[in-house]
């Protein structure tokens, strides 16, 4: 029995002893380093870059700006609009200019530092409400990256009839994801002239794609492997240091490194989206809501990156874990002259869970219900009707995640200066309404051992392990009898990116059909009579070693592109977080000092690696709501970007739901996004019941809270957007 | 990424301080965990650095007899030396507040104080304590007050040949002393306001009041006149709410009108109501 059992996580021994190798540890004989200039305009056109000095400078072995690409300056996963390096124009701080190549990191640095160039200054967009409605543009067609819309019944009429009806306007801010170990790269050309990339990343196959496009080769002739990678979050998902790598090994015939300071990183890497969320819900007098208007407008910076899968996930989760029988989002994406947002747990989500649960709080004061009792009241249960049409039939969790807390909730105490709230999501495992596959393949190795490859990503969060442990289940073998042989373009299928939340769910059951044929073959072969897993072994490689393949992919529909409806997920993860703070009434200082979470995963493969996650959500989701801001140009480093830290961290308790999904392995879904969503706002809630003041505006930090409370304005909203 | 330098480590302040007169371009390195950063982020490109903290006249001492500090005691110790606790309360609390345990183990009350920067945490609680550095250079040896020592943020009256080699506090018997800090995070975190105060009353009455605010203007500050107008005041709530509007005029006065105001203001205002 491997399902279920908290195994040990199989990277465990390597990185206790210090023996993983990160890519940024990697080198190799005549390895240069190369170091990317940024500009640090927000919006300009680029008159000159005269880099005869930085070139002149003794070790300094090459410099490359955009001419020197042998293939497309472009990269994007939706669109390829953001150039790797600048070509006449920067539209935005930090925007990769030339990269510099030397024989030390040293050299290059300094060498960095003396090349001079001239700029033409552009008026600057600075946010999307500026953006839309400015002459000055970003790209040709214009300032909107795109709008999404989910439109069900007729909330007009359904205004009318509410006995309540409760509006807000909520924002949030960038946040960087911060990642333990920053982007790094080393790549090589072999004597065959192939370009090999070993790097930190959540996703080989697409970054092998976006390097054959870049050089200009075909993608056989590119491999990427995925070295152990410390964190992901959504950063690691658009190419970072692979494409410099890559370009330089190409270009110098030399293996060449490229790894980011954390300040390199913070500067160049995407953020999580800003929204300004303008929500309108109606309740009747029984609790039960009746309408969700909400108009969602995102920051999206230079570039589109996954810029519309915000908006579209942002529209699609607006209503949150509840049944609203009549619902219009309009969810809009602006480019600025910010930085590139992108992917970051939880897709836009932890922002609108913080809108959606204030307003639960905000009816459930307007009528006199308790908090829990409105969520209850509402939740999504089997046979719920979502936003977007989809009928749920089954793995529906979320009372009973509800009911997990319900105790807690009860026997809260007020004792003075703490307060309690509620924070609950739901989020659909997968890529929104596209097909988003995942594959693998077994192999029986000639020393008796299965070969399990592989190319799902490990960013940290345990894939590998809870993988091996559902083969391991599949095939009812012991567990070195699996050779896990991953994350290598070459020797690895696609497994899609490490991200969505969908690696357990998805290649775990590619994992399951793979293991279920090879366990077939075995019991052909006489595995359970008495023949050793050695003696079938070496006799497939005489049947010219048999491959044992999986495919998943999950059953979803696209959505209508007017009204949204549609099944955009095969199944969702729920969870209902309750946190207990603690307010300074003299400081305005927050502290988190107890959460319950509970989660409905289906299945919890490893329960101990779900906690896990839980408690890092718990983590970023402080940070998240107190304390976390990224300012362009301002914050440069973690000096002055907080992020929490242990002292930071409250006890957690969680609780684990099981109502397993049909479609997934054993009946897992995902954790890895969940675990965050729901605390931000839970925390906010909190701060509510604690102090009287509820901030619209994240993070609120005690500064924010401080002003509110000075001003006394419980229902100050914070923001110039309206309607 | 550090750029080159050379670092010299002298085993006497004799030895230090012609150090200091002779090479070119140097910083003094007592801890180093602000100087380091400087140096990394190229603001600041010494050649030669001084590392005092082997200096054998220095140590890691506290002389109670004298209330003298040694300048190059750490922040962990600085917070945990039973004598310090017990004779500088806030001041220990302080310095147990800096940053994280690898820069309390490092970093030293020298250093933090020859920094001057606005947010020095250790600053608040040596004011109230009527601090008086010694400086000396090989010209010769001078005794100051730390209150008129730091004259702008990041800058001292400290000359680059000299070094502050004793620090010199007043016990403060019958006291109540405390410190509040203000931060974004619960630990590793630069402060946002920092008030030290020591108060002495006698029936009802303030016999002696100090008052030390950090992190608030571009130097940290003892609010004299406050202090002055509680002195013999009945320590009434109407008292103090006066000396408190006193103080927020001064800070006013010294810094103009700045956003930060809008929380900073009324958060100093709750704490000095409340330590008052």
């Amino acid at each position: 029995m491997f399902v279920g059992e908290n195994l040990e996580r199989v990277d465990a021994l390597e990185k206790v002893m210090g023996k993983g190798m990160f890519a940024g540890d990697l080198r190799m004989e005549g390895m240069l380093f190369a170091v990317v200039l940024r500009s640090d305009r927000f919006h300009a056109r680029i008159i000159s870059i005269d880099a005869d000095d930085a070139l002149s400078t003794e070790g300094v072995a090459r410099i490359i700006t955009h001419s020197d690409i042998p293939g497309a300056n472009g990269y994007g996963v939706l669109k390829k609009d953001q150039p790797y390096l600048a070509e006449g124009y920067v539209r935005f701080f930090g925007e990769p200019l030339a990269v510099i190549i030397a024989e030390s990191e040293r050299i290059a640095r300094e060498a960095a530092l003396k090349i001079r160039i001239i700029y033409e200054d552009m008026e600057p967009l600075n946010d999307p409400f500026m953006a839309a409605v400015s002459t000055v543009t970003i790209h040709k067609g214009g300032n909107l990256l795109c709008r999404k819309s989910v439109f069900k019944g007729d909330t007009k009429k359904a205004a009318a009839d509410s006995s309540v009806i409760i509006e807000r306007t909520y924002s949030t801010r960038r946040v960087d994801h911060v990642f333990l170990e920053c982007e790094a790269g080393l790549a090589f050309p072999d004597t065959s002239g192939r370009i090999t990339v070993i790097s930190s990343t959540q996703n080989i196959h697409y970054k092998q794609k976006e390097v054959s496009r870049l050089l200009s080769l075909p993608e056989e002739r590119i491999r990427i492997i995925q070295a152990p990678t410390g964190g992901g979050f959504g950063g690691k998902l658009d190419v970072t240091v692979e494409g410099y790598a890559a370009l330089a090994a190409y270009l110098t015939g030399r293996p060449v490194m490229v790894r980011y300071t954390r300040e390199e990183s913070m500067l160049s890497n995407t953020k999580r989206h800003p929204l300004y969320m303008n929500y309108r819900t109606g309740a009747a007098k029984d609790g039960r809501l009746t309408f969700l208007e909400a108009k969602i407008i995102g920051d999206t910076g230079a570039y589109a990156s996954y810029g519309a899968v915000v908006a579209l996930r942002a529209a699609v989760h607006a209503t949150g874990p509840y049944q609203v029988p009549n619902v219009e989002v309009e969810s809009s994406m602006y480019f600025t002259n910010n930085p590139v947002c992108g992917a970051m747990r939880g897709f836009g989500i932890p922002q609108t869970a913080f809108a959606h649960e204030s307003q639960m709080d905000l009816l459930a004061e307007a009528l006199c219900i308790d908090p829990l009792e409105i969520r209850k009241i509402n939740a999504l249960r089997k046979g719920s009707e979502t936003a977007t049409g989809q009928v749920l039939n089954h793995s529906v969790g979320f009372y009973d995640a509800l009911k997990c807390i319900e105790p807690a909730w009860k026997e809260r105490k007020k004792t003075g200066n703490n307060g309690f709230g509620l924070g609950c999501m739901f989020y659909g495992i997968g890529n929104t309404g596209v097909p988003n596959p995942s594959a693998c393949h077994l192999t029986l190795m000639p020393e008796g051992k299965i070969g399990f490859h592989l190319g799902a990503c490990d960013i940290g969060q345990g894939s590998d392990t809870v993988l091996t442990q559902i083969l391991l289940e599949t095939l009812g073998l012991e567990k070195n009898c699996v050779l896990l042989l991953k994350g290598d373009s070459d020797t690895t299928r696609d497994a899609g990116s490490s991200s969505a939340s969908r690696q357990t769910y998805i290649t775990g059951k590619a994992v399951f059909e793979a293991g279920s044929k090879l366990r077939s073959y075995l019991e052909e072969k006489g595995i359970n009579k008495g023949r050793s897993l050695k003696d079938i072994c070496s006799a497939a490689s005489g049947e010219g070693g048999p491959i044992f393949d999986g495919f998943f992919d999950p059953p979803t529909t696209p959505l209508d592109p007017v009204t949204g409806q549609g099944i955009p997920y095969a199944t969702y993860a729920f969870a209902a977080h309750m946190t207990e703070v603690e307010v300074d009434a003299a400081t305005c200082v927050c502290r988190v000092k107890k959460v319950h979470a509970a989660h409905d995963v289906g299945r919890a493969i490893n329960p101990d690696a779900v906690r896990g996650q839980i408690f890092g959500g718990v983590a970023m989701g402080i940070g998240f709501a107190l304390m976390e801001e990224f300012i362009p140009s301002r914050s440069k480093s973690l000096y002055s970007y907080y992020i929490p830290t242990s002292m930071d961290m409250p006890s957690v308790e969680t609780y684990l739901v099981e109502d397993e999904e049909p479609t997934g392995p054993y009946g897992a879904k995902g954790v890895g996004e969940p675990a965050l969503i729901p605390q931000g706002a839970s925390i906010m809630n909190a701060i509510r019941d604690a102090t009287g003041i509820r901030g619209f505006e994240l993070p609120c930090n005690f500064e924010r809270l401080c002003v509110l409370s000075e001003n006394n304005d419980c229902n100050y909203s914070g923001s110039k957007f309206k309607g | 990424m550090l750029p080159r330098f050379r670092c010299l480590v002298p085993r006497a302040k004799k030895e230090a301080l012609t150090m200091l007169r002779d090479e070119a371009n140097t910083r003094v390195l007592a801890g180093g965990t602000d100087l380091l950063v400087d140096i990394r982020k190229y603001t600041c490109c010494p050649e030669t650095l001084v590392d005092i903290t082997r200096v054998k006249e220095f140590g890691r001492s506290f002389d109670r007899a004298s209330g003298i500090l040694s300048p190059t005691i750490t922040h962990a110790f600085a917070s945990r030396a039973p004598e310090i606790k017990h004779n500088f309360p806030a001041l220990s609390l302080g310095c147990a507040q800096v940053g994280s345990p690898q820069i309390r183990n490092t970093a030293t009350i020298g250093g933090n104080i020859a920094n001057a920067c606005p947010a020095a945490d250790s600053v608040p609680p040596l004011l109230i304590h009527d601090a008086r550095l010694t400086i000396e250079s090989l010209a010769g040896e001078r005794d100051v007050a730390l209150e008129g020592f730091l004259l702008a943020p990041y800058r001292s009256s400290l000359s680059t040949d000299e070094l502050i080699t004793s620090i010199r506090l007043q016990t403060l018997q019958g006291y109540r002393v405390g410190l509040k800090r203000l931060s974004i995070r619960a630990a590793l975190s630069i402060s946002r306001l920092s008030v030290a105060w020591a108060v002495k009353e006698e029936d009802g009455v303030f016999d002696d009041v100090r008052i030390a605010i950090g992190s608030c203007t571009p130097v940290a500050f003892r609010a004299r006149e406050a202090e002055a107008f509680l002195k013999e005041n009945p320590t009434g709530y109407k008292a103090i709410e006066e000396a408190v509007e006193m103080i927020i005029k001064v800070i006013r006065k010294k810094t103009g009108e700045r956003p930060t105001h809008a929380f900073k203001l009324p958060i100093l205002r709750n704490i000095l109501l409340e330590a008052l």
